[in-house]
């Protein structure tokens, strides 16, 4: 095993995870057909969810690892860089979406 | 019933195992400590520690908390602990397994190489976040558990 080509692979599908989680969340608080939908696959939203996400980080990172057999230094480091902005940004995002469609 | 509160226990336990650990990989990763494997085990124990949470708070979550806990904050003095610290909390918490097991995958890596790519910062910022997110999701479970029982107190 390539560690640091796990690492870039695994950074890549974490990221695309984490945006998936964004997009659905929001997406789901406006469209009852869609969490109607994710209720029928598991029998809950969030179960569905929760499968869908691991399911996104395991293929985007086979993707990824086959796609960069040889990622640059610069790549590697970026990756790291961009999944721990993708993660505060994400909970900031979802946190304050909530609050706002509370108050709002 | 009564595995409610085991749950409930067993999903705070296995959290705060999580977050201890992933501090405990800060730790190591600041001060450049030789042993790979010695973060490796650290880092396993916290995505260990985060898979059992995350099953044990999901069934709970779903098989109670919606039937039994959420009705109750909703009915209480603070409905917004569901509508928005809940809400936020099941959500943020899916990310926090992606981030883990990368996390594990960098603490893999030796000292020589984390220094020649220029890694070190890069990766305690990946470990401070998934410890960070952590603390901040148990403050929310904090803030929930507290408005079900104030739920409870208040007519």
């Amino acid at each position: 095993m390539n560690r640091l080509r796990i690492i870039f692979a695994s950074s890549w599908g974490a990221i695309v995870a984490i945006a998936f989680v964004i997009a659905i969340t929001i997406w789901m608080e406006f469209s009852p057909a869609l969490k109607a939908w994710l209720v029928s696959i598991a029998g809950h939203h969030w179960t569905t969810k929760s499968i869908l996400t691991m399911l996104i980080w395991i293929i985007v990172m086979k993707i990824m690892y086959f796609a960069k057999p040889n990622p640059s230094d610069d790549r590697i480091r970026n990756s790291l860089k961009t999944l721990t902005f993708v993660a505060i940004a994400g909970a900031l995002i979802i946190f304050g979406f909530f609050f706002l469609h509370y108050v709002g | 019933m009564l595995s409610a509160p085991v749950l409930i226990g067993l999903h705070l336990g296995f959290a705060i195992l999580g977050i201890d650990a992933f501090l405990w990989l800060l730790g190591e990763s600041a001060s450049g400590v030789a042993s790979v494997k010695r973060r490796v085990w650290v880092a396993a124990i916290g995505v260990v520690g985060f898979v059992f949470t995350w099953f044990i708070g999901g069934y709970y979550y779903v098989v109670y908390y919606g039937k039994l806990v959420k009705p109750t904050i909703l009915k209480g003095m603070a409905p917004w602990a569901h509508a928005i610290a809940m809400e936020a909390k099941e959500h943020i918490f899916l990310f926090i397994v992606p981030l883990a097991l990368t996390a594990l995958f960098v603490a893999m890596l030796d000292n020589e190489t984390i220094q020649r790519l220029g890694l070190k910062r890069p990766i305690l910022w990946l470990v401070g976040t998934v410890a960070g997110l952590g603390l901040f999701i148990g403050a929310l479970g904090f803030i929930i558990s507290a408005a079900a029982r104030w739920g409870i107190i208040q007519p």
